[in-house]
């Protein structure tokens, strides 16, 4: 009887724990929370400097230079096809940061997919063009960036398996081509329980 | 006055009676609270099935207000469902994602698998958190997307109607984890040496448990836990908001399964065979592809059956002992809808049963509510045992006045308490339907479409308006209960 009150004694303690202080880490050091059911924020990191050094490397850019400088890149619809809401401009923010450093390419603004990223350019430019007389230039870009990030699942012997799948393709608008394309898929696995009751 | 060390010291029985009550004191102490779940969401039910939307939305959001962690989930998901009736779209969107994350963050914990202590301890089922079962969760991400698209918000709908496939592929897994955490539960038991395991195995357990589930005999059983509405749904969305071939090819495999699932459905069938030979979003000039969905009546109603134990002891100090399992029944009151066009009648066809998948589910759950419910009675009557042996042994010795009217006291308290204690687990999504219908129409725009329920209530006239296709999303609660309406533009 005395190993059955001690036992439910320690039962009614249990859950008394202390809770973890917070502290700072770097997102792409593989310290981060990984979650199966989401694309964790050093999964992007992971995926955007795989695309970037694929881009990189490739012949994509080679040769592309219009009168007034760098040619331009428009950034058009990366469909988000997993079962987890995000942002994905987490993947081509970091992307388009790059590039723009570079010197590569520069980005369209005040223009866009669905309208335009910088509202505000887009009627400043209106704007100035009525000031002065001008109707604006039309902004049109050399390139387009656009892709999809898809979600596999599997599961055996109590381990789950989430892969996301991301894929980017840059389409060159003179000739409708694709001039880069990449796939670059990240892996995760763990055990999930959800007994639901 | 000089006391002897002998006096000072407790006395034989003055222990027994001790420890006799001090672990009877210990497993009421475990027992918690009795919960009113059933009792505070009452008022609430009866609003909500009777349409009173605007009535039950301030019920569901007291419920919410006062919940306790564990009750969360259950809440959140009514007060999610009242406030897409009463056309708070936004917030019930709101309520869905919360109940997501709640999900999410229950899914990274540790599972909820009883030791031999726990269980002997688990006499209130509503001290572990109601965690969302398989159908919950699926239907979760269904109304989402539902709730998404009405938005015009069609990234989120397609992340949303993802999840739902996803989470059928969970269901299915976690059969096979149900039936593990049910082996590991009735090992820890059994290795307990008590007689609780005997107890589970009996007759009369046995039989108590399969009248839990035995109105529900004919139902459909769906293929690997699918739910008909969210692979349906899923297939038309990919079909009319088609991105490219891929979309297509994602709408084809989900009509075949949605036709194979639902065979009494023939609207189905027409989306399948486009999906299968075409590589584009259907469209016919002029006119707009219509999907007229029914969400009807009332899903099981939970209950709770009572009943004693097969004596664990044989002996006059033996208590009795009550055991309480959950009991679904199905609630009659589905209500049938009529779309008129011109001279023509439709009536949607039968696509998911709510019922069947339920009933499944809560079959498969069945093995681990009964190991935990025998247990924990069990254990509470050993428990019972004791202190009234224990009292039984200080009336013995003492026999005074006194100690007789504590044994009786005694007797009268553990009796009440085995017999009172034991309580079902009975947290469900209740606003769920029990039936969802649908049927297909093509109809020129600008034209006029006539929608009644059973009663001889006005019908509601819509307009087909400039699009080339939509879902009209309608809800009856009950039998003749008011019909909702909800316009989803698929493909404007």
């Amino acid at each position: 009887m005395k190993k059955l009150l001690l036992s439910a004694a320690l039962l009614s303690l249990a859950g008394c724990s202390s809770p973890r202080d917070a502290g700072y880490i770097e997102a792409n050091d593989g310290s981060g929370i990984v979650s199966l059911d989401a694309v964790n924020v050093q999964d992007f990191a992971l995926a955007a400097d795989m695309m970037l050094k694929s881009l990189y490397d490739s012949p994509a850019f080679v040769g592309a230079k219009r009168p007034d400088g760098s040619p331009i890149l428009m950034v058009g619809r990366v469909t988000n096809d997993t079962g987890s809401n995000f942002d994905t401009s987490q993947l081509v923010k970091k992307m388009t940061v790059s590039l723009t450093k570079s010197g590569k390419v520069r980005v369209a603004k005040a223009i866009g997919f669905g309208g335009p990223e910088d509202q505000a350019a887009a009627e400043a430019r209106k704007s100035q063009a009525a000031v002065t007389g001008e109707s604006a230039k039309p902004l049109l870009p050399d390139y387009t960036l656009s892709g999809k990030i898809l979600e596999n699942r599997a599961s055996a012997r109590g381990v789950q398996q989430a892969s996301y799948i991301f894929q980017l393709s840059l389409t060159e608008v003179k000739t409708g081509l694709a001039v880069w394309e990449e796939e670059k898929t990240i892996t995760k696995q763990g055990s999930r329980n959800s007994i639901g009751f | 006055m000089d006391y002897s060390k002998s006096q000072l010291a407790p006395s034989h029985d003055t222990q027994i009676v001790r420890n006799g009550g001090l672990w009877l004191l210990l497993v009421m102490l475990l027992t918690g609270c009795a919960s009113n779940y059933t009792e505070s969401a009452k008022n609430f039910q009866a609003l909500y099935s009777s349409g009173d939307y605007a009535n039950s939305l301030i019920e569901a959001q007291s419920l919410v207000a006062q919940a306790t962690p564990e009750n969360e989930v259950v809440l959140k998901l009514q007060l999610a469902n009242v406030q897409r009736e009463a056309g708070k779209i936004k917030e019930s969107v709101d309520m869905f994602e919360a109940v997501e994350n709640l999900y999410q963050s229950y899914d990274a914990s540790a599972e909820v698998s009883l030791s031999a202590e726990s269980i002997s301890a688990f006499s209130n089922p509503y001290a572990l958190p109601y965690r969302g079962r398989s159908y919950d969760r699926i239907m979760t991400a269904t109304y989402r997307a539902l709730n998404y698209l009405e938005l015009g918000d069609q990234a989120k709908a397609r992340v949303a109607l993802n999840r739902a496939l996803f989470r059928q592929e969970d269901a299915k897994r976690m059969v096979a984890e149900k039936e593990r955490i049910a082996r590991e539960e009735m090992g820890n038991v059994d290795a307990s040496n008590s007689s609780a395991g005997g107890v589970v195995r009996s007759s009369e357990v046995y039989s108590a448990t399969s009248q839990a589930i035995a109105d529900f005999v004919g139902l459909p059983i769906y293929q690997d836990y699918m739910n008909p509405l969210s692979v349906w749904l899923h297939g038309v969305f990919f079909l009319h908001t088609a991105q490219g071939i891929e979309d297509v090819e994602k709408a084809r495999k989900s009509l075949e399964r949605a036709q194979a699932l639902a065979p009494q459905n023939p609207s189905i069938k027409e989306d399948a065979i486009w999906a299968a030979t075409s590589g584009s979003r259907p469209a016919v000039d002029g006119k707009c592809i219509i999907y007229v969905v029914h969400e009807t009546g009332e899903a099981p109603v939970w209950t709770e059956h009572k009943f004693q134990l097969p004596l664990i002891i044989i002996d006059r100090n033996a208590p009795i002992v009550s055991v309480a399992f959950p009991k679904i029944s199905p609630v009659p009151n589905q209500d049938t809808l009529a779309i008129k066009y011109k001279t023509e009648t439709y009536n949607p066809a039968l696509l998911a049963s709510v019922d069947g998948m339920v009933a499944r589910e809560f079959n498969d759950e069945l093995p681990i509510v009964k190991t935990r419910a025998v247990a924990s009675a069990t254990i509470k009557g050993i428990a019972a045992y004791v202190a009234n042996k224990a009292a039984e042994e200080n009336n013995r010795r003492n026999n005074s006045q006194a100690a007789g009217f504590l044994y009786l006291a005694t007797i009268i308290t553990t009796n009440a308490y085995t017999t009172q204690s034991a309580q079902a687990d009975l947290r469900n999504w209740a606003t769920l339907p029990k039936n969802i219908s649908m049927v297909r129409l093509v109809v020129p725009v600008s034209e006029k479409l006539n929608i009644q329920n059973s009663l001889a209530r006005p019908p509601i006239s819509f307009t087909v308006p400039n699009a080339k296709s939509l879902i009209l999303y309608c809800k009856t609660p009950a039998k003749g209960g008011p019909l909702s309406l909800h316009k989803i533009i698929l493909n404007p």
